[in-house]
């Protein structure tokens, strides 16, 4: 049966570009255009995936997701706009699973979409992610590019790790900085991510003043993604 | 409001009257020049002195007196009365004759040489004592009188010159009034108030040292002078008096100088005011200059604000139109059931919408820049970033318009990791690079360099476009202003006003030069700890 996504979100022009995008791709939609009904059907629905805009008029966005985070683990993609990097961290630090900022493109939500139903499908520990030409061996912690081996140091590795594992989901510095270097690592050394991240572009990007398989999501993190041709 | 700089000893004296005296005032008119002094109880010491010079002239006379003729001991009792006409004026010089002539009579005419006076010798010698003592004491006090005269003015024009020059210069009313102030309080020793009305009409009080003005000053009293414009002083037989003076020019009254005087009994004399006069009406000229300054200032900075919101408008319209006609006319065409489109021509219409919207949101986005900017909302949010990640986000932020354009990015692995908010400088070289290439030829190259320097991190970006003019160079900063070269091409003038803004925020520096063969080249520099760069592989 096709997921059934939920979209939660007060302006009607949106609602209906993102439904019928999402049901020309073989999704099946439900609306909500208030926090509270939203929370509600939710819960109620039980949809596979919910896009929850950031800005609603009667609670706030975070508040929502808090609210359905407390009963539910079903994947949220929130709907921001820019210059709200403070907020989106903070929603991605409450357990949303991702963000799309207006005005965006149907290739990124329909991206966005694919991964994160696709990580809640896939629970166990993939073994193995191929991503453009480079290709991640979680089992011998071997990392190929163009079928030679990259040589990474073992952060490096670690990094490259935490985001493949992520794939096409956008990864937080604090969530790297936990997961690379452990859990007491205060924030003011995000600058490592930084360095490293790097150094790792080095080692696997054609042009790494231009990346195209880290990319950077300025004020967030950092995300894995497919390269996809501009032309 | 200015602060009250210490409430001083003479608060206590200076404190407000008991109910049950009540003080009084009174307006003080131009004074008129004083002729003779009071007599004070110095002044009648002099007589006592007179009588000891005479006494002691009348004892060595008369140890001299086998050598001497009545007529010499009448000229050596002249003596006396010169010196009183000179020093002391009229009334101790015709002491000084009667008692020489008593002297000389009783004394020595009439023992000495034992033959009386007659009534007309006696009235004679008497009438030329009183005429020397007459004239000398009359040219002595003129003369006097004259010299002191020339004193006064010097003393008050030095006062006031020095006062013209404090504050010729001054465009700020409050640091023009501080001056006054403090001059006035020095000349005088005492307490100085200045008051000024503000636009609501409520009395605006500016002080030097003293006590608080508020227990001392009496508003209705503040109120008269202001709109008589005349000088008064207030007070009662117990306590000082408080002057009151007018800051008047000509026709308008711009607020009231109040003095304290030194102590009961000690008001200010007539020279004395006449000098606080002077000096208010200098105090006037001054706040009068200060005040029209100010005004003539608004008038032409709203009418730069006026000329700006305009150019705002219009170009904001375009801007926002022109996308939004493209758009609109590529989206037709892709619905025309009628027209025949090629799979490029249809690819090439979607671009058209894809382009507008990016258009359509940049400006936005720098629309909101300019609002954070203008309303001081601008807050950093700064982390340690890489330089080349945050030329990386622009470059692929502006894909869709570089398309095509060799773009070259040259930045040195050693540059580490520099403070700056990575949203915010992305935005600040979006907009510097797609001024770049909407100024160039569309196959022009670009070419992004950093560099590191002993203390901060050179960014520069150069175009092969239409450049600039040298003098143009920090123009093209200011809000709204267009380049001299571009202004056929559209725009807002907002971007690259934002980008420095933006890296003002982040303490750094920002120019542009023309380039020698031809285009721009922007330089920023951010500040930069390198000790940061020493981040070491923990691994």
């Amino acid at each position: 049966m096709a997921p059934t996504i939920l979209i939660v979100d007060d302006e009607p022009q949106i609602r209906r570009v993102l439904r019928v995008t999402l049901e020309s791709h073989g999704y099946q939609t439900r609306e909500a255009e208030s926090g509270a009904e939203g929370l509600e059907a939710a819960l109620s629905l039980e949809p596979q995936l919910i896009l929850l805009d950031i800005g609603l008029p009667d609670m706030a966005g975070t508040q929502v997701l808090e609210a359905i985070r407390a009963q539910s683990q079903v994947p949220i993609i929130m709907l921001t706009i820019q210059d709200e990097e403070t907020v989106k961290v903070l929603a991605l630090d409450h357990g949303a699973d991702d963000y799309v900022t207006k005005p965006f493109g149907t290739h990124e939500l329909l991206a966005r979409v694919r991964v994160a139903l696709r990580h809640r499908a896939s629970a166990t520990e993939t073994r193995e992610v191929q991503v453009g030409d480079l290709s991640i061996d979680f089992d011998r912690r071997r990392v190929e590019l163009h079928g030679e081996i990259v040589r990474l140091t073992p952060i490096e590795y670690d990094l490259l790790r935490v985001l493949a594992q992520n794939l096409g989901r956008v990864v937080t510095h604090g969530q790297l900085l936990h997961q690379v270097w452990g859990e007491g690592t205060a924030e003011f050394d995000s600058h490592y991510v930084r360095i490293y991240i790097g150094h790792l572009r080095k080692k696997i990007e054609s042009d790494p003043a231009r990346p195209r398989l880290i990319v950077t999501e300025p004020g967030v993190g950092y995300r894995l993604v497919e390269p996809w041709n501009e032309s | 409001m200015a602060s009250w700089s210490g409430v001083s000893k003479l608060g206590e004296k200076w404190s407000r009257p008991s109910a049950g005296q009540r003080p009084k005032w009174r307006v003080m008119r131009p004074p008129i020049l004083p002729w003779g002094r009071h007599p004070s109880p110095a002044d009648l010491a002099v007589y006592g002195r007179v009588t000891a010079v005479v006494g002691a002239l009348t004892g060595g006379l008369w140890l001299l007196r086998p050598l001497l003729e009545p007529v010499n001991m009448a000229l050596i009792y002249l003596l006396p009365v010169l010196w009183s006409a000179v020093r002391r004026g009229w009334w101790p010089a015709f002491y000084a004759a009667s008692l020489g002539v008593l002297a000389l009579e009783t004394v020595f005419i009439r023992a000495v040489f034992s033959h009386p006076m007659t009534d007309l010798r006696y009235g004679l010698t008497f009438a030329v004592f009183l005429a020397v003592a007459g004239l000398t004491a009359r040219q002595a006090t003129s003369l006097q009188r004259e010299a002191h005269e020339a004193e006064r003015r010097e003393a008050a024009t030095a006062s006031l010159y020095a006062l013209s020059r404090k504050i010729a210069a001054v465009q700020d009313l409050r640091e023009v009034v501080q001056a006054v102030i403090l001059h006035v309080s020095q000349t005088f020793h005492v307490p100085v108030w200045v008051v000024l009305p503000d636009p609501d009409h409520r009395w605006q009080v500016l002080t030097g040292d003293g006590p608080s003005p508020k227990t001392m000053l009496d508003s209705s009293v503040l109120q008269w002078v202001f709109r008589h414009g005349e000088l008064v002083g207030f007070g009662g037989r117990h306590r000082p008096e408080l002057l009151y003076v007018p800051l008047k020019t000509e026709d308008t009254v711009h607020g009231v100088m109040c003095l304290g005087e030194y102590g009961p009994g000690r008001p200010f004399d007539a020279e004395q005011r006449r000098t606080v006069e002077s000096l208010a009406g200098l105090a006037a000229v001054s706040i009068a200059r200060v005040q029209y300054e100010k005004t003539a200032r608004l008038a032409q900075l709203s009418a730069e604000s006026e000329r700006l919101r305009t150019a705002l408008l219009d170009s904001i319209s375009h801007e926002l139109r022109t996308p939004l006609t493209a758009m609109m006319g590529a989206m037709s065409g892709l619905t025309d059931p009628n027209a025949a489109l090629s799979a490029d021509h249809r690819a090439e219409l979607m671009a058209t919408i894809h382009d507008g919207i990016m258009r359509l949101n940049r400006l936005i986005t720098n629309l909101l820049g300019m609002v954070r900017l203008e309303s001081g909302m601008l807050r950093l949010k700064c982390a340690p970033s890489d330089v080349a990640d945050v030329v990386g986000v622009a470059l692929q932020q502006l894909s869709a318009v570089l398309q095509g354009r060799p773009v070259g990015v040259n930045i040195p692995e050693d540059i580490g990791p520099i403070m700056l908010d990575e949203v915010l400088m992305v935005q600040a070289l979006v907009n510097v690079i797609s001024n770049a290439a909407k100024y160039s030829p569309s196959r022009a190259p670009i070419r992004i360099a950093a560099e590191a320097l002993e203390n901060r991190v050179r960014l520069t970006v150069e175009d092969e476009g239409v450049g600039i003019a040298a003098q143009e160079a920090t123009k093209i900063f200011e809000k709204f202003y267009r380049g001299r070269q571009a202004q056929h091409i559209p725009g807002t003038g907002l971007g690259l006003s934002i980008t420095h803004g933006i890296v003002l925020a982040h303490h750094g520096r920002i120019r542009a030069e023309p380039k020698s063969a031809g285009g721009t080249r922007i330089i920023i520099e951010l500040p930069w700890d390198a000790s940061m760069h020493a981040a070491k592989e923990s691994e």
